[in-house]
């Protein structure tokens, strides 16, 4: 029995949970926080199962068989990942396989979904490395977040719709990542921008999270542009959407050695066809993965509530644009040499396509520009936000740096820690009854203690202190750049310390040092405001502060003190907080000679241990601890609330806080010309209307005019006329039936002369003669 | 009266102009009174009687219009079997005194009428009588 049979399970149980939440009234919360909770739990174990079945690799001489369903039972058949190409392998290809005997594990269930004619749009399932991991994360990673949901959003009155909602992204994300093929990956990844959508907008009374929302599905809808684009010019080279599929699937050898072959001008530059579709394709990627110039949504997104901030916008959603490039992977780093064809990440030297040069670059940029920003924001979330932007970034940059490898560990390990952050700052945010500006925050050291901890850990994980997850899997990346680019390595190497930099800021700000915040006597929401807007920090709005109104007092008899969160909220951060620890030494080359490389893509080249690299970055990481350390370790925030940096960068420091101005520039520009645009085509409404009120009221006159003269003059004139004449002979006649006998008998006796006369005249001949006498 | 052949009768085979000649054309006799005189008196009794019908206003002078056009009819009659050649035993008087007997009775009926009408119009003046004016 085999998990890809089943695997159609796995977003079927949050859809069915979705489904029956719709259909719950507002007070049944615990139905439905049950309902999310044991859906996910459910799919976990399947993912689970379905990763066992990946953990046995492949067989290299296992014969293709014409579809999956024909595997003989009991095997753990694969398809062999040249299967059916008619080139040969690139001779360190060879050798690469030589060394490793395994082959990955891939099983397909492709099913017929539509069928036109001769021709039939198939859908499929799946399973492979890549596939299995991603489902065991997002599962696992999932669950721990609905577990926290419960309290977090416990209290809240919509608290059923949320749940409903969380199983919809749900079922969506694992469907995005199960499908094989790219048609219902678009699918998912639409449908998990629509759950994005509803989630960023959970309080959608809050102007502030309605124009979010818009502004979210807006951005990545733009660059779904380029995605559907891609799509389409994929199928219309390759005449399917299947991934895999004996050997016809678009990224099996055959399929893209034919796009790779044939080369074109693409905006000017002259590159292979694959190269073109990756870069249309990487377009969707840059919108859902929050990539500088479309970043733009992501820092918004934090209006909706801490648990979608974790699940989606660090954990799962953000990581499917990341997932596609790595699904996509082998579209992207194709080329011809020398007639055959080659895929950039088994060569030892890669050199990358231009599709992988052009990923690496816009990782590197949004690396480095989200970090920047990150440094002077103020809200806890916002910090973490442009955190996620950034290493989404690294992300990138890993993968187009040909680090397949690298990007794919790098983005499972930061799902983990980023999830872990989020929540933290959830709990943090909830235990200061829901403040979010660090400036009024402290000391939460000693408040809150199993809460630093686990944000400790998440922290350090983040910047990569050493033997963490994320030190493995940064140091991966910067690895695979270095190798392929210094200036996108120094690129990275900076970003590392900007991480490091603004993460102990966060964590200074928010831990140590004293309480600044709230009002200690009473639960006075509204003290808040009362602070006014400092220099340079905008006023976050409070996570759900008119939701708060509403809500029934949680029955906080310690004043306005920070408190613990109960043992249902952190107990899902510390389950997250041992795989930020552990689940680096997975990727590490120390042990066991890389088990993720070789889990993931055996055949892709490694790259040796480089000390002087991981010297390097844990340099900067360090340097970035300290200079942090050494500005806001003593007071975190001034006697006048601002900043300690403010002082010191004045101008610069104006422009990170505001985002580089990029809205503004946005709103300026693309905004103001679909203002335009939208005036324009109104008035071109308004003429059109205009137009039909003329015609409508010419046809009107006509019809009235035609009514006077026609149907008045003509058609009942006429008639009466007629029928008035008709009566006017009638009463003439009638008036010869005076009612006087002697005017009838006056008339008999004239008729009786007149009959006499005839008759005389009829008959003159008998008296003619009777007058001549 | 015997029948007597003239010469002054074309056509002997006629009956009716030799009874004509045979009672007014004797030679040297005075003309004595033809069927016309009796005719000729007829149409102007029922002119008259005609004429008083269609123009008196009462309705009884109406019914004495009626009688003289009766009588003149009756007349006529008479004359036209007195001329007759073979006058036949007392057929034009009988016939005249059955008309006379049934112009009796309905002046009777008539005269009845008019008292009728009397009642309901309150006068005998036919100009008003135009109930069934149509």
């Amino acid at each position: 029995m085999r998990a890809i049979d089943y695997i159609w399970l796995i977003p079927l149980f949050p859809l069915v949970a979705a489904g029956l939440q719709a259909f719950l009234k507002r007070p049944q919360k615990r139905v439905s926080m049950f309902l999310s909770i044991a859906a996910m739990t459910a799919a976990l174990v399947v993912s689970l199962w379905a990763f066992k079945d990946t953990l046995g690799g492949g067989h290299h001489d296992e014969p293709a068989k014409p579809n999956g369903k024909e595997m003989p039972a009991g095997s753990h058949a694969a398809e062999v990942r040249n299967g059916g190409a008619k080139l040969k392998p690139a001779p360190e290809y060879e050798e690469l396989a030589k060394k490793s005997e395994h082959v990955t594990y891939r099983a397909t269930h492709n099913f017929p979904w539509i069928t036109m004619g001769a021709h039939d749009l198939k859908l499929g399932f799946v399973n492979d490395p890549m596939t299995a991991i991603m489902l065991v994360m997002v599962t696992f990673v999932g669950l721990m977040i609905f577990i926290f949901s419960t309290g977090y959003m416990g209290e809240d009155e919509n608290a059923t719709r949320f749940f409903c909602f969380l199983s919809l992204f749900a079922a969506s994300m694992l469907g995005l990542v199960v499908s094989n093929n790219l048609l219902m990956l678009f699918m998912c990844w639409e449908l998990v921008g629509l759950c994005s959508y509803l989630l960023i907008g959970f309080w959608y009374f809050k102007p502030s999270a309605a124009e979010a929302m818009k502004k979210a599905f807006i951005t990545t809808r733009i660059g779904d542009i380029g995605f559907f684009i891609g799509i389409l010019w994929l199928y219309a080279k390759s005449g399917t959407l299947l991934f895999y599929d004996n050997g016809a699937g678009i990224l099996e050898d055959a399929n893209v050695a034919k796009l790779a072959a044939e080369n074109m001008s693409f905006f000017g530059v002259y590159m292979s066809v694959s190269s073109a579709i990756a870069i249309c394709l990487f377009i969707g990627a840059m919108g859902k993965s929050a990539q500088f110039p479309l970043h733009v949504w992501l820092p918004d997104a934090m209006e909706g509530p801490t648990p979608v901030s974790a699940l989606i916008h660090a954990a799962t959603m953000v990581a499917a644009g990341v997932f596609m490039v790595g699904r996509m992977y082998p579209i992207f780093d194709a080329s011809i040499v020398d007639g055959q064809l080659v895929h950039a990440m088994t060569q030892a030297h890669p050199h990358p396509t231009p599709a992988l040069t052009f990923v690496m670059w816009v990782g590197a940029i949004t690396a480095v520009f989200a970090a920047t920003i990150g440094v002077a924001q103020n809200d806890v979330k916002r910090v973490l936000a442009y955190s996620t932007c950034s290493q989404l970034g690294f992300m990138m940059m890993g993968l187009g740096a040909v680090g397949f490898v690298a990007g794919m560990f790098h983005l499972i390990t930061h799902a983990f820690f980023k999830a872990l952050l989020f929540l933290g700052s959830g709990a943090v945010i909830h235990g200061c009854h829901h403040e979010q500006d660090m400036a009024r925050m402290g000391g939460l050291k000693k408040l809150m203690p199993i809460t630093f901890v686990v944000y400790l850990i998440g922290m350090l994980a983040l910047v990569g202190a050493p033997l963490t997850s994320g030190f493995f899997s940064k140091d991966e990346i910067l690895l695979a750049a270095f190798h392929t680019n210094r200036i996108v390595f120094a690129m990275g190497v900076f970003g590392a310390f900007l991480t490091a930099f603004y993460m102990t800021r966060q964590m200074y700000m928010v831990f140590a040092g004293e309480y600044r915040g709230g009002d200690l006597h009473g639960h006075d929401a509204h003290a808040h405001e009362k602070h006014g807007a400092q220099a340079g920090t905008p006023v976050p709005p409070d996570d759900g502060h008119g939701e708060h109104d509403k809500r029934d007092d949680h029955g906080h008899s310690h004043g306005g003190m920070p408190h613990e969160v109960p043992k249902h909220m952190w107990m899902p951060l510390a389950a997250l907080a041992v795989f930020a620890l552990l689940l680096g030494f997975l990727g590490t080359p120390f042990i066991g000679g890389n088990l993720w490389h070789h889990y993931l893509a055996p055949e892709s080249a490694a790259h040796d241990v480089n000390w002087m690299v991981m010297g390097i970055a844990t340099g900067a990481g360090l340097i970035g601890f300290l200079l942090s350390r050494a500005i806001y370790g003593k007071r975190a925030v001034l006697a006048d609330g601002s900043d300690p940096l403010q002082s010191k960068l004045g101008g610069v420091w104006t422009l990170l806080n505001n985002k580089w101005y990029v809205d503004e520039i946005y709103g300026a520009t693309v905004v103001r010309v679909n203002w335009i645009c939208a005036a324009l085509f109104r008035g071109v409404d308004a003429s059109i209307d205009w137009t039909l009120h003329a015609i409508s009221w010419v046809t009107i006159g006509i019809s009235s005019i035609w009514r006077w003269v026609g149907d008045e003059f003509l058609i009942n004139g006429g008639v009466d006329t007629v029928s008035e004449g008709v009566r006017g002979t009638g009463s003439g006649f009638s008036s010869v039936q005076s009612g006087k006998v002697q005017n009838y008998l006056r008339i008999v006796g004239w008729g009786a002369v007149g009959l006499v006369l005839v008759v005389l005249f009829l008959t003159r001949e008998h008296w003619e003669h009777w007058l001549s006498k | 009266m015997e029948s007597r052949e003239g010469d002054s009768c074309p056509d002997k085979s006629r009956q009716e102009c030799c009874v004509y000649e045979r009672i007014g054309e004797r030679e040297g006799e005075l003309k004595m009174i033809g069927l016309e005189h009796y005719l000729i008196l007829s149409a102007l009794l029922f002119a008259i009687g005609l004429l008083g019908v269609v123009t008196r206003r009462n309705a009884v002078i109406v019914l004495l219009g009626v009688e003289i056009m009766f009588n003149a009819a009756n007349l006529s009659l008479v004359g036209f079997w007195r001329f007759r050649p073979d006058a036949l035993a007392m057929t034009g008087q009988m016939f005249t005194l059955f008309s006379i007997t049934i112009a009796a009775a309905e002046a009777a009926v008539g005269l009845a009428l008019v008292i009728a009408i009397y009642r309901h119009y309150k006068s005998v003046d036919v100009e008003e009588m135009t109930t069934l004016k149509g």
